[in-house]
């Protein structure tokens, strides 16, 4: 405990630096026809094709919470998804920006909602 | 447990707290969902060199749950709470190993908070895709434990009785 930084701290923190990493394998494969995957409270409500699609095409949810009608606002741009708006505690959904790759994942979780990008 | 003790949970859980409603007041980089500096967790660390697991596990517990009082809900309590519970058993043990000086326990502690996070994410939204993040809150937690922890050395080079 005399000295501050230890070899061991230095072992471990880098240890699980390349346990961070590892996803980074799983997930880095070239990538397919994509469409987007909508689920709120673990059904799915919409699926949309992200490959190829042009324009903007926008959808709003709604979600009922304690007698409230609360709403995520998405926004499909090209092949480009996104929250634009929602009424979410935390915003998480919207701070997270557009995602268009497979695997990528919007999360609301106040909101019990997931964007998921899957590939076919 | 003594009087003394609970007093000093009780402190430690309010300045605790204080520290978590500060931090949301100062504007940060939206860099991951989940990511954050985490002061309140000076207060995590020290406490469990002070006062040891079982007052840190009550100051955990406590903390979370007035935090999601005053903002969030119970959905963000369940992941706070599964990834201050993972930080202190990880911290918990490393500190038993005694192999370990506060800043690579603190450093380890903030992995296994963005861990335990990510775990309940990822069973709450049934999709390991979660785990994506782990690249980027990983090195994240890393960093600010590796911070907090330097900064809980510091107080506790401190004199306290």
């Amino acid at each position: 405990m005399n000295k501050l930084l230890k070899k061991t701290d230095i072992v471990l923190i880098v240890l699980f630096f390349a346990l961070s990493l590892l996803p980074l394998g799983k997930f880095g494969q070239p990538e397919l026809a994509c469409y987007a995957e909508i689920r709120q409270a673990d059904k799915v409500i919409e699926r949309i094709r992200l490959t190829g699609h042009t324009g903007v095409t926008e959808l709003t949810l709604p979600y009922e919470t304690d007698g409230q009608e609360k709403h995520n606002h998405i926004r499909i741009e090209n092949e480009h998804i996104s929250v634009t708006d929602a009424d979410c505690p935390d915003k998480i959904c919207i701070q997270t920006g557009a995602i268009s790759h497979a695997g990528e994942i919007i999360a609301c979780l106040p909101h019990k909602l997931i964007i998921e990008i899957k590939s076919e | 447990m003594k009087l003394r003790n609970y007093l000093h949970i009780a402190l430690l859980t309010a300045i605790s707290l204080v520290l978590f409603l500060v931090e949301g007041l100062i504007p940060l980089p939206f860099i991951a969902p989940g990511a954050k500096l985490g002061l309140a967790n000076i207060v995590t660390v020290c406490a469990l060199f002070l006062q040891g697991p079982r007052a840190c596990l009550f100051i955990i517990i406590l903390r979370t749950g007035l935090a999601s009082f005053f903002g969030g809900g119970p959905v963000i309590f369940l992941y706070s709470i599964a990834g201050g519970l993972l930080s202190l058993a990880m911290m918990t043990a490393l500190k038993k190993s005694a192999r370990f000086s506060i800043i690579g326990i603190s450093a380890a502690g903030g992995f296994a908070h963005h861990l335990g996070q990510l775990i309940v994410a990822a069973c709450a939204a049934d999709t390991l895709s979660m785990f994506r993040y782990l690249p980027i809150l990983g090195p994240c937690g890393l960093l600010t434990g590796f911070i907090i922890g330097g900064l809980s050395a510091r107080i506790l080079s401190h004199k306290f009785d």
